[in-house]
């Protein structure tokens, strides 16, 4: 008797699946080499690889006349290598779903329409990192607001940290395919949910590009991400569902992640902005000296630099909290500290008692990547303000780089940029090798191969409809090319 | 009803071919001399020019009057002038009265070809690969200032392999590389070849690359020996003569081991010598540079030198043996030959000429020579638009390009991407059309080819959908089309669908020049 409920379960889940396949969401193929690279269009993703599986499925309606056959016999080889075969691939399988629903589903708020588990886990899309959260099981909405919606169900991810359980953080955004009104990270879009829509496999169904999942402090942190199937006009307000009778919320589900997160969080950014700042001064006052003297248009530089970061706090913003905006007292108070910074740097710079490691460190620990590579960009300006580049500010470029870790092949694309519009290159057998960023310890062919990669980038903007970029670009290939036979690669 | 006629508009020569009555590409001579290539010089005094050989006689008693070819086709994208006073290529100060530009020189050289046959009205024009879409724009022009209405245009060095596949008695099939060295510019071509059946992968190339930058390390050879003998350097007025004398010997040096000239300079004449190693080690670099972009074109047709059956060469400066000699080391094995290096792209032209005109207009052996002809080109540049974007590293918000067609596509292409307004109540779009050789993101790094704005419907949320479309035809023509999904507004681009400028003041000084 058990042996035929299975046998009429399985071929009841043989059609479910077949009916599945047909009626999962509708969108038109998009080659993936064809998408964006905004983060507008890993949303895109999510449809077009579900759909792109659908292509590639297998026709079952072939098969109709023998399935019963088939199911049985499916049914006795599976049954038979359970007993034989402990490990099998199904049980691996079996494992790995039973684990994440049982680590990730999160426990409160449940609504149990359909069988939808989820998990979340860092995924490659498009060669985009991201997290995801990953769904497998039925979607069974039964509701009459989804009818008058024409099938159509809205999506809502929403993160908080729960590093502290009595203080969750919701997780902010400024980029605005990924952010509410508030500015809370947050994804939404609409999909078409057909009658016993189901995710057959873990597939995924929100994604967030990883850059954008920064919690509020560095180290192990434990996050919530908590998914919402709702009516079109369900509304959120800070992340969490605004009741409404006119709105519904159709499925709900929760799943922890634990990141380790190796950057400043934002509550960090925010605590640490202003050693930040005032290193990445220094910073841009050892490169306005490190040709031997510094120009007024140098220091225009950092200050007007120093001036946007005060003038407009992006937290403070995200905050809504003005009352932490500087007052006009503790406004010129702040500007003599940095004038006092500024000038004492330069002492020390004149005197030779500025530590460029410990600025290197302190930065190291309490700066993210997009503040350091801002700071390289200033460091940038600062060395083609005189529309010139000496060979020790290239240098001092170089080794700034990559002692904060950045990515050399990024930093030498923001190099170029800076390098196209500047006139004057320092010319010297030393200077032709650093303003490629050649390393101590690069290879002959590595140096070929940077060569030929930076000839090839050049040779690009000899067509260039900028002059100068052009001018430039001309001088930068004969360099690569002469280089190249220096070596004889 | 007019002839099939194909253009080789080169750096240092230029010429015309036409269909024979078998279907075969004929090279029409000059009526001057006689010669199948005529030199791509203008020599310009007042109303009256002269364009040819017999230009470059000129160069000693009046250099700024010259005009030649190699420089105006580098010039050909940029809106700049060549000034009879100065004699030099510069950006147009609205003073000068005895200026032209690229495009009425290069009229005046198509004019000159034009006469060597009767009956020419329409013609394929070949452009290097690597030539923008504003230099190509330029040479449309040109054309439409000659009164020769342009077929299509083609790649220098896919003309090249047309006609090489096209050659009875010279095996060419597999996968072939076209080595394109000319006088001013270099493209390198991999191509599948079956039969008559010719498939572009990927080209690449350099436009200030050619033999005249041979020509000019021969004169700093000059420079140098005469310096050391005098202590005083050559005369810069004299740079054209001198350039003359340096072709001179780089003729000679490809076939013999030393070459002297005598040369004039401030404190009197010297007879200089250059050997052949003097004069190859000061061009290495340049070699250095095709063999760049060699592996670049490979890479990126992942292919390695192995898998390469054929090289092919085109241009006159591959007759330079340091640069064969280059080339069959990097390749493992020595280039294709019996092959006119001169004519392969005029010829190539013509068959191309044939295979676009109307196929009424031919006679039956000349369709059936073309019946088995094919050609499928790629797309040499990244066509993309102009977005508002996030930067990955610092989420500082950004101008970027965003690209929509990517190089080596297979002509034709049509591509759709979605985009999304940025604002609240946004009522514009900025349709910009980008071109970039490398896969560029930065604004700074991509021209700007096209730029209008598409008005959208006032009061609506941020974030509604805009489509994207570019097409691009085997012609080379781009059609772009920005649509607002929501309310159907759309804007079309047209690019290069026929030579827009205005040019009716540029033909009436290019109409009152009579050509000797």
């Amino acid at each position: 008797m058990k042996i035929l409920i299975l046998i009429l379960a399985i071929f009841f889940c043989f059609n479910t699946t077949y009916s599945n396949e047909k009626t999962l969401p509708k969108t038109t193929y998009t080659s993936p080499s064809e998408l964006l690279s905004t983060p507008e269009e890993l949303k895109q993703l999510l449809n077009s690889t579900k759909d792109s599986k659908k292509k590639e499925g297998f026709n079952w309606s072939t098969l109709k006349p023998f399935i019963h056959l088939l199911v049985l016999a499916g049914f006795i080889s599976l049954y038979m290598s359970r007993k034989i075969k402990n490990n099998s691939d199904d049980e691996v399988t079996e494992k790995f779903v039973e684990k994440h629903n049982t680590t990730h589903q999160g426990s409160e708020g449940i609504m149990m329409s359909g069988t939808l588990d989820i998990y979340v886990d860092h995924h490659t899309a498009e060669k985009q990192n991201t997290i995801t959260v990953f769904g497998k099981g039925t979607v069974n909405i039964k509701s009459s607001k989804l009818k008058q919606d024409n099938s159509i169900a809205k999506i809502t991810c929403y993160i908080l940290d729960i590093t502290e359980k009595k203080n969750p953080i919701n997780l902010k955004c400024t980029d605005s395919n990924f952010n509410d009104k508030k500015y809370l990270l947050c994804s939404t879009r609409e999909m078409e949910i057909p009658e016993q829509a189901a995710y057959n496999e873990w597939s995924p169904i929100v994604l967030f590009p990883s850059q954008l999942v920064v919690p509020p402090k560095k180290g192990k942190r434990k996050l919530i991400f908590k998914i919402y199937f709702s009516s079109l006009n369900a509304k959120f307000e800070m992340g969490v569902y605004k009741q409404n009778k006119d709105s519904e919320i159709y499925i709900e589900r929760n799943s922890e992640f634990e990141i380790d997160y190796k950057e400043p969080g934002f509550l960090d950014t925010k605590e640490f902005a202003d050693d930040v700042n005032k290193n990445i001064i220094r910073l841009g006052m050892a490169l306005a000296n490190a040709d031997g003297h510094i120009k007024q248009e140098e220091v225009d530089i950092i200050k007007n630099w120093t001036k946007n970061q005060y003038g407009w706090n992006i937290f403070n913003f995200l905050n809504n909290n003005n009352s932490e905006s500087l007052s006009l007292e503790n406004e010129n108070e702040k500007k003599a500290e940095l004038s006092f910074l500024i000038n004492s740097t330069y002492d020390e710079l004149q005197d030779k008692r500025l530590s460029m490691s410990k600025i290197i460190e302190e930065l190291n620990e309490k700066a993210t990547s997009a503040q350091k590579y801002e700071s390289m960009k200033l460091l940038l300006e600062i060395a083609g303000s005189d529309d010139k580049l000496g060979i020790a500010e290239d240098t001092l470029l170089n080794k700034t780089a990559k002692a904060l870790h950045l990515d050399l092949k990024h930093f030498q694309d923001m190099k170029s940029l800076a390098i196209a519009n500047i006139s004057d290159i320092e010319h010297s057998e030393t200077m032709d090798e650093t303003v490629f960023n050649f390393a101590e310890d690069m290879s002959k062919s590595d140096k070929c191969k940077r060569l030929k990669e930076e000839y090839s980038k050049w040779n690009r903007q000899t067509n260039n409809s900028n002059e100068g970029i052009r001018g430039r670009a001309k001088k930068m290939v004969d360099l690569a090319a002469s280089l190249r036979k220096k070596y004889d690669c | 009803m007019g002839k099939v006629i194909g253009i080789d508009l080169g750096t240092t020569f230029s010429a015309i071919a036409s269909l024979d009555d078998m279907g075969n590409p004929e090279v029409i001579p000059s009526i001057d001399d006689n010669r199948k290539i005529t030199a791509s010089a203008v020599y310009v005094n007042r109303n009256n020019v002269i364009v040819g050989d017999k230009a470059l006689d000129h160069l000693v008693s009046e250099p700024n009057r010259v005009i030649v070819q190699t420089q105006t086709k580098r010039e050909m994208e940029n809106d700049m002038v060549y000034s009879i006073a100065d004699g030099v290529w510069k950006q147009n100060n609205g003073y000068e009265t005895e200026i032209y530009s690229p495009a009425q020189i290069s009229a005046l050289i198509l004019k000159k070809l034009k006469d060597y046959t009767s009956d020419v009205k329409r013609a394929v024009i070949t452009v290097p690969a690597m030539f923008a879409e504003s230099a190509r724009q330029a040479t449309l022009d040109a054309a439409k200032l000659a009164d020769i209405e342009v077929i299509e245009l083609i790649n220098e060095p896919t003309a090249a392999v047309l006609h090489y596949a096209s050659l009875p008695g010279v095996e060419v099939g597999g996968r072939v590389m076209i080595y394109d060295l000319g006088g001013g510019t270099f493209d390198v071509t991999i191509a599948e070849v079956k039969n008559k059946k010719v498939d572009v992968i990927t080209s690449r190339g350099d436009k200030y690359l050619g033999g005249k930058d041979f020509d000019l390390e021969i004169t700093k050879l000059m420079n140098k020996k005469y310096k050391e003998k005098f202590n005083i350097e050559l005369d810069s007025k004299n740079s054209k003569e001198y350039m003359k004398k340096a072709e001179d010997i780089k003729k000679i040096l490809s076939v013999k081991d030393k070459a002297s000239i005598v040369v004039k300079g401030p404190k009197g004449e010297l007879n200089i010598e250059i050997t052949k190693n003097e004069f190859e080690e000061s061009i290495q670099t340049y070699i250095e540079k095709t063999k760049m972009l060699i592996e670049e074109a490979m890479e990126s047709a992942d292919m390695k030198p192995s898998r390469i059956n054929q090289v092919l060469l085109v241009g006159g400066s591959t007759r330079v043996p340091a640069v064969v000699e280059s080339l069959t080391k990097l390749m493992g094995k020595p280039p294709v030959k019996g092959v006119n290096v001169d004519e392969a792209v005029v010829c190539g032209a013509a068959i191309y000429a044939g295979l676009k005109t109307e196929h009424k207009s031919l006679n039956q052996k000349q369709k059936e020579a073309l019946s088995q002809v094919e050609l499928t080109d790629v797309c040499n540049f990244y066509m993309g638009t102009l977005i508002q974007n996030a930067d990955p590293r610092t989420g500082r918000k950004t101008v970027a390009n965003s690209i929509i067609i990517k190089r080596d596509a297979k002509l034709p292409v049509s591509v759709t991407q979605r985009y999304y307004t940025v604002f609240e109540n946004q009522v514009g779009l900025d349709c910009s059309v980008t071109q970039s050789e490398g896969a560029e993101d930065n604004r700074e790094f991509v021209n700007v080819i096209h730029e209008e704005v598409l008005s959208l419907p006032p009061n609506r949320p941020a974030k509604q959908p805009v489509d994207i479309t570019y097409s691009y035809d085997v012609s080379g023509k781009i059609h772009c089309l920005f649509t607002d999904v929501d309310s159907g507004n759309k804007h079309e681009i047209e690019l290069r669908a026929d030579s827009t400028k205005e040019l009716d003041e540029s033909k009436k000084v290019v109409d009152k020049i009579i050509i000797e």
